[in-house]
């Protein structure tokens, strides 16, 4: 569903993705994992076409993000790690305003923005400005804009921040319940146990380049771990031995 | 009095990084700072010009010097007030870093100096751009010395200081009085009804003036009686007079009041701020907007109202229509930019076309005052585009990533902002066009033809506006004021009289044809048909501006 074809990313001598190469099939949870400054968003927003890769190529659902910005963005929803949406419309024409953006059918778009804003409790706050709203309650309007149009894949950079427990908690249910209906779930995080409790499949990046990716299974496999070592020892002996290179 | 360069800290260290050479990238701000040098230039050698062909009438003792200097002087600190108020609300009720500064342990005096410093910063350009090549263009001609050339930057600087804290005053007042998220109604109902009492006692002074006029003497004297009252840019134009004319004694008496002024105001100004603006802050934070939202029926309103246009077209045209309707800043600026069109208006009508001349002497003078119309009128236009379009790409800020992701190209979101544009700015430049052009008695097809000329130059601007706002598009702004003041807004108001230039040669070329065709052109049976023609050429050319500007701002764009 997501193919990342030797990505690469270069901010004049500074290279913040380098050579990137991931296939990401349907369905399931996908977790990239990493430190701050990794290149886990620049990643992402090459993956959204707001960023133009340096060379290589990223096709979403058989479409080059480069070649065809509009069919591969109207398939995909994102959220990302900050949510600065409009301050100055209520969290209901934001959400008219998204579905207008996709070309939704009126009758559609109406019955998926009750969904939504139901789905994350949102309803009571439907009619208020979103400069009102807590963090969390932008993070989770993010979340109604990108599921809004039913997209087949799903991004979320760093979904957990600024989420409480309770939030922290629906979110993760809904991401497991996304990915049992066919959506390929793509996040980004450096929250080990998280990526650990939800993630099908994982990729750890550092410095820009690719460390593994996998199943947690055959991420052991292949670094000689042992069968019940944990995610985040792995994590902290590949970026240390990474970093000593 | 280290707070000052402690708090500037951050915008003097994000404009030095602004300017540090980041490859092809940093190339258009280059480009920027050049053209407002080169405006800098024009400024100075127009206003040595005009004066050199206004040598007669002052050596006549026509045109007192004073006069025009006055005039001057006046406007830019009115408009110094106004800036000053609109970016001091900004500063002291909306900025981002107000939670940061106001946690931090800083006295109510440091944080008045530190924020008046940078209100001071984003204001006082006007007066490097257009007061001081003026002022400096005035000494040159008159031969001025030295002293002038010291004392001339003081007193502006000076008046800088008095327009900074009168404005910031204001706005603090303002918002003890009102908050800033309710005081949008009050204050749109409060403009217009000092703007009809100004238009009452107006009209009772001048109209037996300007009937009748045959030449331009009683004009003249009219502009000199609107600078009789006492205004601080009258002051200033006198104490600078004063320095030309060798009156030390009473320039020292001027810099002694203007000292004296701002001392007051900044006396003031601490008063206002220790009593009301800690409370007037925490209630605009503790409060909700008073708008009564009703999410489903703007949405239906829309799409009654723009039934036609596309649906992804339709929901950017809206977006841009409520953000606008509900940002105060916005309105504020908006009051004023009317007010300056009625002030046009109103000045425009003093000309009225004189009756007593000789026909062929009446048809020229007409046709000047046409074409003088049409080119003051795009100025005016140019100004609220410069406000309002041009930074219209920028005011996405940081929710501009809805847009890159949303699958919409950057050309459609380009279109869709001139669209949302088009409408309004071709409303008052049309209905500025046609007011000037009927308040000079011109003929019902010239009328007409200005009218369409004021819509065409409409597009071409937004386009222009829209276009060079996203080439230079800053989406890191604190407030949105902030935006329409960077170095691309100069070169939009740089490239707008170019444009101007262009579009005035098919204008005067087919109302100069039309007015003078019944005597020498060979199809003086439809000479209403050049005028459409004009307008014609007038739509190409204006068609090319848009089409070019609007591709190179979305290639840069997506380049990003």
């Amino acid at each position: 569903m997501i193919t990342l074809d030797r990505v690469t990313k270069r901010y004049g001598s500074f290279t913040a993705v380098d050579s990137v190469s991931l296939a990401i099939p349907a369905g399931g949870i996908f977790a990239f994992l990493g430190v701050n400054g990794a290149g886990k968003t620049t990643s992402i927003r090459m993956m959204t076409g707001i960023l133009k890769p340096t060379s290589g190529s990223i096709t979403i659902g058989g479409f080059d993000i480069v070649q065809q910005p509009l069919e591969a963005k109207s398939i995909i929803g994102y959220v990302p790690d900050r949510p600065n949406l409009y301050q100055k419309l209520t969290g209901r024409e934001f959400l008219y305003f998204i579905c207008d953006l996709y070309r939704m059918d009126r009758k559609h778009a109406e019955r998926r923005i009750d969904e939504t804003l139901e789905e994350y409790s949102l309803q009571q706050w439907q009619d208020e400005l979103i400069e009102s709203y807590s963090h969390g309650m932008k993070q989770r309007l993010a979340a109604c804009a990108a599921l809004v149009h039913d997209p087949r894949v799903l991004i979320f950079d760093e979904p957990m921040v600024g989420l409480d427990p309770h939030g922290a908690k629906h979110l993760k249910e809904a991401l497991k319940r996304y990915a049992s209906k066919g959506l390929t779930v793509f996040l980004s995080t450096h929250s080990l146990n998280v990526a650990e409790e939800l993630a099908d499949f994982l990729a750890i990046i550092h410095r820009g380049s690719l460390l593994t990716a996998g199943t947690l299974d055959e991420i052991r496999a292949k670094t000689g771990r042992q069968q019940e070592e944990d995610l985040e020892h792995m994590f902290l002996e590949l970026t240390s031995s990474a970093a000593e290179h | 009095m280290t707070i000052i360069p402690l708090l500037l800290r951050p915008s003097l260290l994000a404009l030095k990084n602004r300017y540090v050479w980041r490859g092809t990238r940093s190339l258009r701000e280059f480009i920027g700072l050049f053209a407002s040098a080169s405006m800098v230039v024009a400024m100075y050698l127009s206003t040595y010009a005009a004066l050199e062909a206004s040598s007669q009438l002052i050596e006549s003792g026509a045109l007192d010097p004073f006069m025009p200097l006055s005039l001057l002087l006046t406007s830019l600190f009115i408009m110094l007030v106004l800036s000053a108020a609109i970016a001091g609300l900004g500063s002291l009720f909306l900025a981002k870093d107000l939670d940061l500064i106001l946690a931090s342990p800083v006295s109510l005096g440091r944080f008045l100096r530190g924020r008046c410093s940078e209100v001071a910063l984003s204001t006082g350009w006007m007066v490097c751009v257009f007061g001081m090549p003026s002022l400096l263009a005035f000494g040159s001609f008159f031969d001025c010395g030295a002293a002038f050339f010291i004392m001339a930057p003081i007193l502006s600087a000076l008046a800088v200081c008095i327009a900074v804290l009168a404005g910031v005053l204001a706005a603090l007042s303002f918002g003890a009085i009102i908050s800033p998220r309710r005081g949008r109604t009050i204050l749109l109902l409060l403009f217009m009804v000092s703007l009809l009492l100004f238009f009452c006692s107006l009209n009772s002074a001048s109209v037996a003036t300007k009937l009748s006029s045959t030449s331009l003497a009683p004009h003249l004297e009219l502009l000199r009686a609107a600078s009789q009252s006492w205004t601080p840019g009258r002051f200033w134009a006198r104490a600078i007079l004063d320095i030309r004319n060798g009156s030390f004694a009473a320039a020292g008496l001027a810099l002694l009041a203007a000292c004296t002024a701002a001392a007051a105001l900044w006396a003031a100004l601490w008063l206002v701020a220790s009593r009301a603006y800690f409370a007037a802050y925490t209630r605009l934070r503790n409060e909700g907007d008073l708008l009564k939202l009703n999410s489903r029926a703007s949405q239906t309103a829309a799409r009654l109202l723009l039934p036609f246009v596309r649906v992804d077209r339709r929901a950017l045209i809206a977006k841009e229509f409520k953000l606008f309707a509900r940002d105060l800043s916005h309105t504020i600026q908006l009051a004023m930019l009317l007010a300056i069109c009625f002030i046009y208006l109103y000045n425009f009508q003093t000309l009225e076309g004189p009756t007593s001349m000789a026909e062929e002497v009446r048809v020229l003078w007409q046709l000047l005052l046409l074409l003088v119309n049409a080119a003051l009128s795009f100025l005016v236009v140019t100004c609220i585009c410069s406000r309002f379009v041009f930074p219209s790409v920028s005011m996405e800020g940081t929710s501009f990533w809805i847009l890159q992701s949303a699958p919409v190209s950057m050309r459609n979101i380009l279109r869709a902002k001139v669209a949302g544009w088009f409408l309004p700015v071709a409303s008052i430049s049309g209905v500025i066009f046609m007011s000037g052009a009927m308040a000079i008695g011109a003929d019902e097809p010239l009328v007409l033809a200005s009218c369409a000329a004021g819509v065409i130059l409409a597009y071409g601007l937004v386009g222009l506006g829209v276009g060079l706002g996203a080439l230079f598009a800053h989406f890191e702004w604190e407030y949105a004021s902030q935006v329409s003041t960077n170095v691309g807004s100069f070169l939009f108001m740089g490239l707008s009289v170019l444009f101007l230039v262009v579009s005035l040669v098919p204008i005067a070329l087919s109302f100069g044809a039309y007015a003078l065709a019944p005597n020498i052109l060979p199809f003086s049976d439809s000479p209403t048909l050049i005028l459409v023609g004009g307008l014609v050429v007038l739509a190409i050319i204006n068609y090319a501006c848009a089409a070019t500007a609007l591709s190179v701002g979305s290639r840069s764009l997506k380049a990003r």
